[in-house]
Order: C-alpha cells, then structure tokens, then sequence
C-alpha cells in the first residue's frame, strides 16, 4: 500500500465502508460473534479494539525501523499482548461486571487479527501520524460492524437496547414476543453475512 | 471460440435476463413451444415446472391424509372434553357443518383441516412467491417454480395451530437466506424448506415445540410417540423390532392416525407418494435406500448398546420409521436433487449419514426428540464433500489403473 | 550505529529492551490499579457474605452493615476451634494458605472429593448476626473443581447447621454461556431451605440431572448442558460439609464450644 495514491481522509474512510475489515477482509470475526449480543459489550469492545489498535500501530510505526526482520513478528505481539493485559486489567477496574461479561473475549484481542494485520501491513511501512489514522479508521471499521450487528441482535433477540427497553416484551406483559435465535452466536452469522452482501451489491452500483 | 460456436445451455436460457413475471404467468397456461436450436439433440420434455408438479402429485396423499388427520385427532380431542379453539378460520366450517363433534363424518373432518391447512398453505405460497417475484424482478431472470414445492414442503413440517405470521417468517427466512443469496433456484446448498423450519424452531421455540401446538383444538396437552418415549413414558424394553408388526399402535402409526405435524404422520401415504417419486426418477433410490439403511443400522446399534436412564436406546427401527418426520424427510426432503451428492456413491454416503445423525438426535439429545429434519440440513453440508471425496477416489483409481 | 540492528546482537538487545519496556507498562498498570483493587475485593468479598446470608442490600451500605451484623472467624478445620490469635480475620487470605504447605494439607486422592489437592488449615467463616444479636446464620465458604476450573462460593446455613439460607457463587472459569447458570440467582433461588443432611447426619445434598423430584429435600435441578459443573458443585459440598471439611466445626458449634 503506497502512501502517496491514498489520501489521509480515505485512509480514514476506506476501512469504514469499502474496505471495511470485518466485512470485506473477514478478520476478527470470533469476537464480533461472541460479544455482539447486546449493545453495551459490542460498544467496550470497540472501544478496547480501538485503544489496542491505535497504540500498537502507533508503537509499532515509532521502531519500525528498530525491529530486526528475524523477530518482527514476536516483537509485534509482545506489544500488542502488553496492550490488551492493560486494557484487561484497567477494564476489570473500571467495570467489572462487564469484564466478567466480555469474559476471554478481551484477552483474545491479541489474536484479533484485524491488529496484527494493521501492524504487519500498515504501521511496519508507515510513519506514526498515518498509522495512528490508519488504526482509528479500521477500529471504526470494526466498530461499525460490531454495534450494526449488536443493535440488530439486541433489539430482535431482547427488545432492548443498551438495557433500556424498546421493545415491550410478552415475558415483560408487552406484545413484543422475542426472537430467541438473535440471542445465538450464529445469529451475528447471518447478519455479518447480510452486510457482506449489501455492501458488495452497493459497491457494485458504484463501479 | 466466436459467439455462435458457444453450445446451447438450457442453464444459461433459464438465467438469461429480459424474461420476467409476464413469461412466467403466460407459461402457465399456454405451453412454451420451444424447439431445438442448432444441431440436433433430443430433449426430454421434462422441465423444472414438470418436474415440480409431478413432485407436488406425489405429495398429494401425505397433504390429503393430513388434513383428514388433523379433523380426526380434534374430534379425538374434543370426544375427551376439550372445545374447539374460537378462531377465525373455523368460521366457514361451522356455518357448514355447525361444529366439531363425535359424530362429524368423514368429509366433516376433511373440512375442518382443510380450513386450518388453506391459510397456512396460502400465505406460505403467497410469501414465497412476492420474494421470488422480486428477487426475479431484480435480476431480470424468469421466475422459477421451484417455490411452489418449497412452500408445500415447508408447510407440511409445521404444526397445524403455527400462527400465520411465523409461517410467513419462516418460509422468508428459508428462501432469501438459504436460496437468493446463493444466487436462486439451483444455487442452494439447504434446503429452503427446512431452513425455514429451523429458523423458527430456534428463534421461536415456545412457538412451534409446544405439543398444544400440534392439535387444532385448545389446550390440547397429549405427546407424540417420540416426546412420550425421550420422557419415558413409553418403554421398548423387550420389544423386538419384529414385534411391531403385530402391536395395532404400531399399525396406526403407520396409517398416521397420530399426532404430529401436518403433512408428517401417515408412512403409508409418504411412502406411497416417494415411491413414485422414485419410479419417476426424480427421487434417487441411493439417497432413500441409504437413509433406510443407515437409520435401521444405528438404531439397532443402539438397540445392543442399551441404556437404564435413556429409553429411546431401546426404540426399534420399525418405531424409528413411523414416528416423527423420519418417512416424510426421507422420502422428499432427502432426495431435494439440488442439495444432495451428485455421485453415486456420494447419495449413498449422503443417505446414510443422514438416517445415522436423524437417530443419534433423537436417541442421545432428548430435548429434541425430532431428528431427521437436522440431519438432513447437516448432511446437506456434506453433500459436496463426498462428491470430492468420490471424485478423487476416482482419479486416483483410472491413475492406478492408465496412468504412467 | 554501531551494531546493525538485524544482526545477533541487535536482535538480543532489542528483544531484551522490548520486554523490560512491555513489562514495565504492565507493572506499572498494575501497581497503580493495585490499592483499588484491594478495597474492591474486599467489598466484594462483604457483599458476598451478605449476600449468601440472603440479607436485603436494597438502598443499605453494605460496608457497616457488615460491619454491625457480621463476625468473621478463623477455623481450624481439623480441630474445628476457632483461632482467636489472628489479629485482623479479614486481612487473611484464604487462597495462599490453602497453597502455601506450612498452613494446608495435602489431600489423598480418596479424600479429595472436591480435587482441590490441598486444603488450607484454617479458613474463614462467617457468623452473621439479626439486630437483636441472635445467630441467623453461618457463612460457609466452599471450592472446587467444576469442568474447567475452580468454583468459588458461599454456602449459608441457618442455626440448625442443615438447610441452606442461600448460596452464592462468585468466581468460575466455566463454559461461558454454559456454566453461567452458577451466577443466576433463578437458580440459586431452589437452594433455599434446601437440607444438607440426611436424618442420619450423611451429606445428602445431590444436584439431580434432569430435575429433582417434587419435595426431594436434598436435591436441586442440574442444567442440561453443564453436568460436569453441575458434578463439581454437587461434589464440593460434599467435601467441605464432610469429615475433612466442616464437621468437626460444626461439632463444636452445636456443642456451644466456640
């Protein structure tokens, strides 16, 4: 990817709609079926991709030219496992039910691999301002996906969102009788695969 | 290669764009005169639309029975004191017939299914057909009638009281997840039909599993077969599977004087229709033999194995056979030519994995009893597989035997 | 610069530097969320308490309300006394002394129906007392192995020493989604009143697959799915209420000693 063809704002941009990493690159995948069930975990797991996103890219770029080829991809990892260890613990801190609900899922944000791809593709040939723009729009990306299908699964499978609820269910003495299936992983499946299909059909319009 | 030397694809005339709902409809009613083009071939005459109505005939007796079966098991219902439910579709039955009792008839019966069966038929057919219309419509190509089995496939599984909303549901989910969004008609790798089923089995679980569910009357709270022995209410302990062949329960069960979904519970009906199906060719002895096969080898494994807490170890395959929706996915939804192996070998391997799955489902997951309709959606996944797997078995075989 | 950085020795020194420098980050996160999280546990570990011994939180500072209604003891489990030396019981950390081998036992694997491998000398129980000061319960707290890892919880008996006030179950690595039943108070609500012993004072209590029996006085409904947690629960009860657990405390309990 050459710096000079793609300016700062499609940098921005691209990853959101027409390149968007999840949708269109299919990575990170596991965590955005596992924690979009409801609002909330979808949206502090987008904010954790994003933290850990945008300061290993932004290491990362810093000693680029530091790191021997031989170790580039360990070195990588230890930053990017040193950045989640902190997001997990900061997280257990500041909310603790949320952690425990989010579970493995912030630790597995090592393996994500939307963060080792950004580091190995982007930020090792990158400058650290254009990797940190880099970072901010993928983890939007990612961020837009995740909350699309967790609005979707929250509002169909509970009648709520963010806890507050919309839809009056029938256990709640409302009509609304929920859809037990959008509580599943395998709903998020579908709904990825939904969003998959309209953007390739948007973007074909397009041209 | 120049344009004309491309050979001439029916394929490709089904998906050319231009032809729309209009070719469709006039289709219907006036046969398309359509002759070889090119050099000469012979043709069968027979098409998709061919091919589907002679599948509908086929399905005819199990949906006649059904109807009569769903009448016959509310009077049974309402000879043990329970009303008839106060919904709209009764409205016409009881004008004619002034209301479900002992001593309704024969053709009573009839009628009383036939007005729950209509509106479920109808809005799953009409669903069905807006979607195809307007993924048609999107795509320039001409409908195909492939929905019109879809929607009586999809139908017959169902339970009789299933509200028509989630029949509506169900039959969009099955046709735009599993069907359009491979690219339509022939493209699928599931089974719209039981796609759907799925959907709303998952989704709405209080909806479609209740037993009350199964009988047009309200309150009904009896079991099938299947429920009553996962609960252990019914023991196989000591019967052969022989023995089934002098037990009159048996013979009803056969005959499909039970409980069960709609289009589901008479054998005798699906296996009269399937066999045609079979005669005609549309439906592939391999797939059938191999389901048959493979559910009579496990449940006989099971049978040896045995269990002191899990009853259904101890269910025969004659039971297997007759209970549930093993006959009626057997028999048609197994042998859906789209979705199966295309190899020989592979409908064999196909069929076989699904009689063994349909089985293990029932036997060692007891909360759900009904098996077959799972795995035949999981074999579906396989089909392909085993079409590679037989493929390369033979390349390697004419290697051996030609190569250098 | 002198040495090349793709050479062995750049290598070796940029490895090094990272890892000093990554662990440093974590180090220092942690230290800092430290004191935090130490009044966080121990708020936890209070309303943990209070919880087993179903006391209303509802609008209450649990803080001094622990403080006021709770006294928490340190037994010695194999002569079920209560060690009065300690100078804080709540500074105690139940954890390194079940690990350390000064302070526990090692279990042989007959005894080790819990398969906790060693079992601390001492732990803490809580006596939770109404306004008036009499005894309303005894907080009792209980480990073991479930499918994946150790449960952690509360078991609080009424003065009888034999049903259950309610239990609580607050660290598990189980199946997520799975064993997440242990959190749910739906199902912790069929623990109440619920009896450990039979009349012949045997551990009786049984978690039953496929649903206990109407008026079964020992049993409470396993989860479909989640036998092995289910298992580990059922057998850590059996543990701790049993000889190497809590029974010569519960003698002397009954017995007005301590």
């Amino acid at each position: 990817m050459s710096t000079q063809t793609i300016s700062t704002r499609e940098m921005l941009t691209g990853p959101i709609f027409a390149n968007n990493p999840v949708a269109m690159q299919v990575l990170g995948v596991c965590s955005a079926l596992a924690v979009s069930n409801s609002m909330q975990t979808a949206l502090v797991m987008t904010l954790a991709v994003t933290f850990v996103l945008v300061f290993s890219n932004l290491i990362i770029s810093s000693i680029r030219s530091l790191i021997p080829n031989s170790v580039r991809i360990i070195a990588q990892m230890t930053v990017i496992a040193s950045l989640v260890i902190v997001v997990d613990m900061v997280l257990q801190d500041v909310a603790y039910e949320l952690s425990r609900q989010l579970s493995v899922f912030v630790g597995l944000i090592i393996t994500n691999c939307i963060i080792m791809g950004r580091a190995e593709a982007f930020a090792m040939k990158n400058p650290p301002h254009l990797a940190v723009v880099d970072a901010v729009g993928n983890a939007m990306g990612y961020g837009v996906i995740l909350l699309g299908v967790a609005f979707v699964r929250e509002l169909l499978g509970s009648g709520t969102l963010f806890g507050h609820e919309i839809l009056q269910t029938v256990e709640n003495g409302g009509w609304y009788l929920a859809n037990e299936m959008f509580k599943l992983p395998p709903s998020a499946f579908f709904l990825i695969g939904l969003m998959i299909w309209s953007i390739n059909v948007i973007q074909r319009k397009r041209g | 290669m120049s344009q004309q030397d491309k050979k001439p694809d029916i394929q490709e005339d089904y998906y050319a764009p231009g032809s729309s709902v209009k070719g469709y409809l006039s289709s219907l009613l006036i046969a398309r005169g359509r002759s070889t083009q090119g050099k000469v071939h012979i043709r069968d005459a027979i098409d998709v639309k061919r091919t589907m109505t002679i599948v509908g005939l086929c399905l005819l007796p199990a949906i006649l029975f059904g109807m009569y079966n769903i009448g016959l098991q509310a009077q049974i219902a309402v000879a043990s004191g329970l009303a008839t439910a106060d919904v709209w579709q009764l409205a016409i039955f009881n004008l004619v017939f002034g209301g479900l009792s002992e001593q309704t008839g024969i053709v009573g019966l009839f009628a009383y299914g036939l007005s729950f069966y209509a509106p479920i038929y109808i809005t799953a057919l009409a669903v069905s057909l807006f979607w195809e219309m307007v993924f048609a419509k999107v795509r320039g190509q001409e409908l195909h009638e492939g929905f019109f089995v879809t929607a009586l496939l999809f139908t017959l599984i169902l339970p009789v009281s299933t509200p028509l909303w989630l029949v509506a549901m169900g039959i969009t989910f099955g046709v735009i997840m599993a069907k359009e969004v491979f690219g339509g008609m022939g493209y699928n790798f599931l089974n719209p039909a039981l796609a759907g089923l799925t959907f709303i089995y998952f989704a709405y679980p209080s909806q479609v599993t209740a037993v009350s569910q199964l009988v047009a009357v309200d309150g009904f709270s009896g079991a099938t077969t299947l429920m009553q022995t996962a609960a252990g209410k019914v023991s196989f302990d000591d019967y052969a599977w022989f023995n089934a062949f002098s037990d009159p329960n048996w013979w009803n069960a056969f005959f499909g004087y039970t409980v069960g979904a709609i289009g589901e519970t008479s054998t005798l009906a699906l296996l009269l229709g399937g066999g045609f199906l079979i005669l005609t060719r549309l439906a592939d002895w391999r797939i059938v033999a191999g389901v048959l096969f493979g559910m009579i080898l496990t449940a006989t494994m099971f049978n040896v194995i045995g269990s002191s807490k899990n009853d259904m170890f101890a269910m025969p395959w004659t039971w297997h056979l007759v209970t549930g929706g093993f006959a009626l996915g057997m028999m048609f939804m197994a042998t859906d030519p789209v979705t199966t192996s295309y190899t020989r070998k592979g409908k064999l391997a196909y069929g076989l994995l699904i009689g063994f799955m349909t089985v293990l489902i029932r036997v060692v997951n007891p909360k759900m009893p009904e098996g077959i309709m799972l795995a035949i959606l999981f074999a579906n996944l396989w089909a392909p597989i085993f079409d590679y797997l037989v493929a390369k078995a033979n390349i390697k075989r004419r290697l051996k035997r030609h190569g250098n | 610069m002198a040495i090349k950085k793709d050479s062995f020795v750049g290598t070796m020194i940029f490895t090094v530097t990272l890892c000093l420098l990554c662990s440093f980050m974590i180090t220092g996160t942690a230290e800092i969320l430290k004191e935090r999280k130490l009044v966080k546990k121990r708020d936890e570990l209070m309303r943990n308490v209070l919880i087993a011994a179903d006391v209303d939180l509802n609008g209450q500072d649990f803080r001094a309300l622990f403080k006021k209604d709770v006294k928490p003891l340190l037994v010695s489990l194999d002569s079920g006394d209560v060690d009065t030396s300690a100078a804080n019981v709540m500074d105690f950390d139940p954890r390194m002394a079940s690990i350390n081998p000064e302070t526990s036992i090692k279990l042989e694997k007959k005894q080790d129906k819990a398969k906790i491998k060693t079992r601390a000398n001492q732990v803490r129980v809580f006596k939770v007392f109404d306004d008036k000061g009499e005894l309303t319960s005894v907080v009792l707290p209980i480990y073991g192995k479930g499918l994946w890892s150790m449960v952690y919880g509360f078991v609080a008996l009424k003065p009888d020493l034999n049903t259950i006030e309610n239990v609580v179950f607050y660290e598990h690595g189980e199946t997520p989604g799975i064993g997440d039943f242990l959190n749910d108070t739906e199902w912790t609500k069929q623990w109440h009143n619920k009896q450990i012993f039979d009349e012949k004072g045997k551990v009786s209590f049984k978690v039953v697959k496929g649903g206990a029996k109407e008026g079964d006085v020992h049993g409470i409904d396993a989860v479909s799915g989640a036998t092995m947690t289910g298992r580990g629960v059922q057998r850590s009860i059996q543990f701790w209420f049993g000889s190497d657990g809590f029974e010569a405390f519960f003698k002397k309990l009954k017995a007005s000693e301590v």
